[in-house]
């Protein structure tokens, strides 16, 4: 009696798993194509991108154009987004197609916060391309140098808060401290590099007195 | 070997006096057709400029495959005879402006190859005082044919029905034009199978002014015909009749102006040149109407000097430079100068009185080039004029390779920001149909 409810219910089990890849072999069939034709649009993208860079030589004309000279290739990066948007494109067709249409709303939430990160990786290298071009042509001295990082970071930083998990009011308290250590950081190098000649007179001189 | 030369230059006068019948019957009423379907100037200009365009193309690869002229010279010069009058029983059959700029730069095609044969056969077969013989009695041959078929043209468009006037006229012209084809296949040409053309040019600064001098010269010559008999008609108000006798009176002083020059130098050559400088002031301030068939018997005469001295100046250089390249410069000269006019006539269209000036400058620009820079026709010393025009040479040549050098840089970068908006315009469409679709 036990051996037999226990075949009866292995056999349910059977046929819902046999039922349910039979109703999945069209989808998986279809994923299949999808597959296949990203990585041909893909590849087909790629050669014809890389064959027409290779006449723009995009690069060079850049650093010619901008005398700023990125930390990656230009053309590359451009290939890579290319490819980063058709795969997303195919990612969405799979998520929609196995996951139905009440997963695609998550995934385009994913995207919108992949977008927030990347646009914060592209302006930190933005602006470190500007930095480095900066110091580049102005010769700056290695302390300036290094304040001039340090405020960079504390914006870097604050960009990066913005996309944390934390709950809002922590991060509007992180994102506030920042911005107040900047502000003073910046007012304090302001006088100091106005001022500066007066007021190492000005301390000589309160030295003097003391002695 | 003197009776061969004899016997190729009658078949040559010969063809050139019926080819002055098929010429006037078929491209002197080609304008007169197109108005006649409809045309206005600018599809005119249209027309005429996307002909001289491929002429100008055909004749400039001519220039880099000389090869071409010197194997089977004889069928060749047959064929492109032949072709070249058989695309006029086409012509009047179309009336779209596309299929007419077709069959009007076929012809023109036909014909620059044809010019360029017939140049080779008679530069390469000819000496200096052949070619000079033989050129003036053709110029005066195709002058009285000229003449003769203008009259058979007016006849015939007077007289025959409209629907089928222009199909008779062209094809009348063809038949005649074949007829001087058949001449042609008389000529013994066997002496330019194969012949040498020099691969590097040994004066080139020489060839360089003479050209230069020859474009501007047909170039004012051009420029003058466009806007002269407008002058008289609209300005001065003169009759149909005095348009025409322009015209007439023209060719007549061309004709007795070939036998009259044929003999002489250059020296006396440019004292022609120096006088006609002199026609487009004269027409621009003479007012009476009637006094203009004597500038235009003034003006063709002088001018048939100034153009027999281009001719003749390569007919010079012919030993070095090669009756090949002769030939194909020629009718590259005679293209380039029609090219450069049909817009700047346009340009200056009805006002007289920077058109006029214009020509006149574009004359004594030319009468400059001849007497400064052509050591042959130069009023200053040989030794001075060559240095001179070594000079013109050279700084052309520099010149020609900075503006190559620059429209390159220029296509190419255009040619890049093409790709590059290509490849921008890729990503956008892919970022694009993905907010499409998460959105």
């Amino acid at each position: 009696m036990m051996d037999e409810e226990l075949l009866e219910t292995f056999r349910k089990i059977l046929t819902q798993i046999a039922s349910e890849t039979v109703r999945l072999i069209p989808k998986i069939f279809i994923a299949l194509v999808v597959v296949l034709l990203t990585v041909a649009v893909i590849k087909i993208l790629n050669f014809a991108i890389r064959k027409i860079f290779k006449v723009v030589r995009l690069d060079e004309a850049f650093e010619k154009l901008s005398r700023i000279s990125l930390p990656f290739s230009l053309s590359k990066a451009i290939v890579w987004i290319a490819d980063l948007g058709i795969a997303l494109i195919s990612f969405y067709s799979l998520v929609n197609l196995f996951l139905g249409a009440q997963y695609t709303h998550l995934f385009a939430e994913a995207v919108y916060y992949g977008a927030r990160l990347l646009s914060i990786v592209a302006l930190t290298i933005v602006i470190f391309a500007l930095f480095n071009s900066v110091i580049e042509k102005m010769k700056v001295e290695t302390r300036l140098k290094g304040y001039m990082f340090f405020i960079l970071l504390f914006l870097v930083t604050a960009m990066l808060i913005d996309v944390t998990a934390l709950s809002d009011p922590l991060k509007s308290s992180l994102t506030m401290g920042l911005s107040i250590g900047v502000g003073i950081s910046v007012g304090v190098f302001a006088v100091w590099f106005f001022f500066h000649e007066y007021l190492d007179k000005w301390l000589k001189r309160v030295e003097q007195q003391k002695t | 070997m003197r009776s061969g030369v004899h016997r190729l230059k009658w078949i040559l006068v010969l063809e050139a006096l019926l080819a002055g019948v098929y010429v006037s019957l078929t491209r002197g009423l080609f304008l007169i057709f197109l108005v006649s379907i409809g045309y206005a100037v600018e599809g005119i200009s249209f027309v005429v400029l996307i002909a001289s365009l491929s002429s100008l193309a055909i004749a400039g690869f001519l220039y880099k495959h000389p090869g071409f002229l010197t194997h089977r010279v004889k069928l060749k010069l047959l064929a492109f005879h032949a072709f070249e009058r058989i695309t006029w029983f086409f012509m009047p059959l179309v009336q779209q402006s596309l299929m007419i700029s077709f069959f009007y730069s076929l012809y023109m095609a036909f014909s620059s190859v044809l010019g360029v044969f017939l140049s080779f056969t008679i530069y390469g077969s000819l000496s200096e005082k052949d070619i000079r013989d033989v050129t003036a009695k053709r110029a005066a041959a195709m002058g009285i044919s000229n003449i003769a078929g203008y009259a058979l043209g007016v006849f015939l468009l007077a007289f025959i029905p409209y629907q089928n006037k222009f199909i008779a006229i062209f094809s009348l012209g063809s038949v005649i034009g074949l007829f001087s084809t058949a001449l042609i296949a008389f000529l013994d040409v066997s002496n330019l199978e194969n012949a040498k053309f020099p691969e590097k040019v040994e004066q080139p600064e020489k060839v360089f002014s003479t050209s230069f001098f020859f474009v501007t010269l047909l170039l004012s010559g051009n420029l003058f015909g466009i806007v002269w008999t407008p002058y008289v008609m609209n300005e001065l108000k003169g009759t149909d009749f005095i348009a025409a006798s322009l015209s007439l009176s023209g060719t007549l002083a061309s004709i007795v102006a070939s036998l009259v020059w044929r003999e002489k130098s250059f020296k006396t050559l440019r004292i022609g040149l120096a006088f006609n400088a002199l026609g487009p002031l004269l027409a621009w301030l003479v007012p009476y109407p009637e006094a203009h068939i004597g500038i235009s018997v003034f003006t063709s005469f002088t001018f048939t000097a100034a153009n027999f001295m281009g001719t003749f100046l390569f007919a010079r250089y012919n030993e070095w430079f090669g009756a090949v390249k002769s030939s194909i410069l020629m009718v590259i000269i005679g293209n380039l100068a029609q090219l450069v006019s049909a817009p700047l006539g346009l340009l200056v269209g009805s006002n007289y009185t920077l058109a006029f000036p214009c020509v006149f400058a574009t004359k004594v620009a030319a009468t400059a080039l001849a007497v400064g820079f052509i050591p042959e026709v130069a009023v200053v010393r040989e030794d001075v004029a060559r240095t001179y025009s070594r000079i013109m040479y050279r700084n052309s040549l520099i010149g020609y390779r900075i503006v190559v050098e620059v429209s390159r840089e220029t296509v190419l970068a255009t040619f890049r920001l093409l790709a590059l908006s290509m490849v921008l315009a890729a990503l956008y469409l892919i970022y694009r149909v993905l907010w499409w679709l998460i959105s």
